[in-house]
């Protein structure tokens, strides 16, 4: 800076402002006295700067000390940020006031808000009234959103129910509950349209936020409680999705039989369920064979382990019940026997089993399966590496052992990163 | 490259005659009519006036005034043989897939960069979708990751919003800052 000559200087602090000033006079914004006085003091040594000169210091003088006064304080405001000195009211590359000039309609708007993410959304919202209710009120700008692993607040989450979002991934994030609810959120009653929920690993510091947020939910079809400590109410709650089809559950607890068999008795729709880990209890299972719905095509049920009720008997019932099933996981229940292998062959639709660390099984007895349409057979650990190549002959062409993880009804499986049963929740811009 | 329309009034010779459009501030403008319909609106007067159109007397314009107009002939001259802009959303999320510009395009707004607003409300009446959607996708872009203090400066808006309102607003978006 201290290259410039005073003129210079003045000149590009007019650039910067985009104010006009008068050639002839010197006008020090009261926003710029720090600045100008810091001119005038380098003023004094410069020997190159015409005001040295006397002459035309006094001549100066003359001109410009009427215009040399405070700037009116009303025409800024300060603001902490980036722009540190804004002029109210008018743009700085034009003077004039779009908003005033048009009526610039909705659509407009609109297309303009179309192109940007969330976070832009969410400065747009707080600009103005109108761009809030127009932001908010669409509820295509909100219908996805990936909080995963973050702090979010009951408040918040009400809120993006309102604004009408369909898919949420809410992985390992932490749920707060809000102390007091504002009596506008506090009256809602209004269902919301989730259809896609992930609160895999999510963790609530009450579980009456969990059932209040879930009473709100009506419309879902997939949803993952996986890890999640649940209840019975929270259960019913789920139950009233009856358009639910995949859910996933696994390493769940909390819930007991009645919570299941809510669910199981109102879900009709269910094609995906994931119960493998799910602390079921012996009473849980013997009602889940019993109500499981007839349209289930993916199960998991694996790691009861000694669970008493997890028997042949139950195996038998779960085929009969559930004609469809396609993909059956029953990995780690170690009270199912070979009793069981006829069960499996009778299916009409199976194509995928998973028989892991099932050890009541005597291995000779995955021979019988050979008359099966089986596309693929999981049996880690139930047999030795020269059996598993015997099988591999015998049972051709059905693979075995092909799959370590059993992937139903989880959200983000494969190369998917942030998107939840297919559908993606991080913004492209 | 001729354009095809409902009562063959088009064609290419009709493309290369001059039209006479007078903006709101009574300035006139000689332009081709293969330029002038660019704009649909343009082009529907064209058209319905038909057979009986005077192209010296004149079409009036009384939403755009001559600054505005000079700026979007520019566009028009450049886009007059362009292909319609397909408008793309993503199939999964409905997320506008953001178009990409030309380099002349980008000098374009580079130069007029003041003038956003009005080109999009030009465009919009003058049914223009190239410059319709592009100088809406350029307003997007001159918010994005702007603070809502810098939006309002930019455009020139009022702060109309509450104490009470701009904290429920910080409240219910906690999620965002972090």
């Amino acid at each position: 800076m201290s290259g410039y000559s005073l003129d210079q200087r003045l000149s590009l602090k007019r650039n910067v402002l985009g104010l006009r000033v008068q050639q002839q006079s010197i006008i020090v914004e009261s926003s710029f006295m720090e600045t100008s006085d810091r001119c005038n003091t380098n003023m004094r040594y410069s020997h190159h700067s015409p005001i040295n000169d006397e002459n035309s210091l006094i001549e100066m003088q003359n001109q410009s000390f009427e215009s040399l006064r405070r700037q009116d304080p009303t025409l800024f405001y300060k603001t902490p940020g980036t722009v540190k000195f804004v002029r109210r009211r008018t743009s700085f590359d034009s003077d004039e006031d779009y908003f005033a000039k048009y009526r610039v309609p909705d659509h407009v708007l609109l297309l303009i808000f179309s192109h940007l993410n969330k976070k832009d959304l969410v400065s747009v919202v707080r600009t103005c009234k109108r761009f809030l209710n127009i932001a908010y009120n669409n509820k295509s700008f909100w219908s996805f959103l990936n909080l995963e692993n973050k702090h979010i607040s009951e408040h918040s989450l009400h809120s993006l129910l309102d604004r009408k979002i369909e898919i949420l991934r809410l992985t390992g994030a932490t749920l707060q509950s809000s102390d007091s609810i504002p009596p506008f959120i506090g009256n809602f009653i209004r269902p919301s349209s989730l259809t896609h929920l992930d609160l895999s690993h999510a963790k609530f510091d009450n579980l009456d936020a969990l059932v209040y947020f879930l009473g709100r939910c009506s419309s879902l079809e997939c949803l993952s409680l996986e890890a999640c400590y649940v209840n019975d109410s929270a259960c019913i709650e789920i139950a009233k999705n009856s358009k639910l089809q995949c859910l996933n559950m696994i390493m769940a607890s909390g819930w007991e039989t009645r919570g299941l068999i809510a669910i199981m008795n109102q879900c009709k729709q269910l094609a995906e369920l994931n119960l493998g880990w799910a602390n079921l209890t012996p009473e849980m299972i013997r009602n889940f064979v019993r109500t499981a719905p007839i349209t289930l095509q993916r199960l998991n049920l694996s790691g009861t382990r000694t669970n008493a009720d997890m028997n042949d008997e139950s195996v038998r019932l779960l085929c009969q019940r559930c004609p469809n099933l396609m993909e059956l996981d029953l990995s780690d229940n170690n009270l199912i026997t070979s009793k069981s292998i006829p069960y499996f062959r009778a299916m009409p639709c199976l194509r995928k089993l998973d028989l892991a660390r099932c050890y009541g099984i005597e291995p000779r007895d995955y021979l019988t399966l050979n008359t099966s349409r089986l596309e693929e057979l999981n049996i880690h650990n139930c047999t030795s590496d020269e059996g598993v190549e015997f099988l591999r002959e015998f049972l051709h062409p059905t693979l075995i052992n092909e799959s370590i993880f059993s992937i139903v009804a989880r959200p983000t499986v494969g190369e998917a990163a942030t998107s939840i049963w297919g559908m993606r929740t991080r913004d492209i811009y | 490259m001729a354009t095809e329309s409902a009562n063959g009034v088009s064609s290419p010779e009709l493309n290369e005659r001059d039209v006479v459009i007078t903006t709101n501030d009574n300035r006139n403008f000689t332009v081709k009519i293969g330029v002038a319909r660019v704009s649909k609106t343009i082009n529907n007067m064209i058209q319905d006036l038909g057979e009986s159109l005077d192209l010296s007397s004149g079409i009036p314009l009384p939403n755009v005034d001559g600054p505005i107009f000079e700026k979007v002939l520019e566009w028009c001259e450049e886009h007059k043989n362009a292909p319609e802009i397909k408008v793309e959303q993503d199939p999964h999320t409905r997320e506008r897939k953001w178009f990409t510009m030309t380099e002349w395009e980008e000098e374009y707004f580079r130069k007029f960069l003041s003038h956003l607003w009005d080109l999009a409300m030009a465009a919009n009446y003058l049914e223009i979708p190239s410059l319709y959607y592009y100088t809406c996708q350029k307003l997007a872009e001159r918010i994005k990751g702007r603070t809502p203090e810098q939006i309002r400066e930019m455009f020139g808006i009022e702060d109309d919003l509450t104490e009470e309102e701009k904290a429920e607003i910080r409240r219910t978006n906690v999620w965002c800052t972090y």
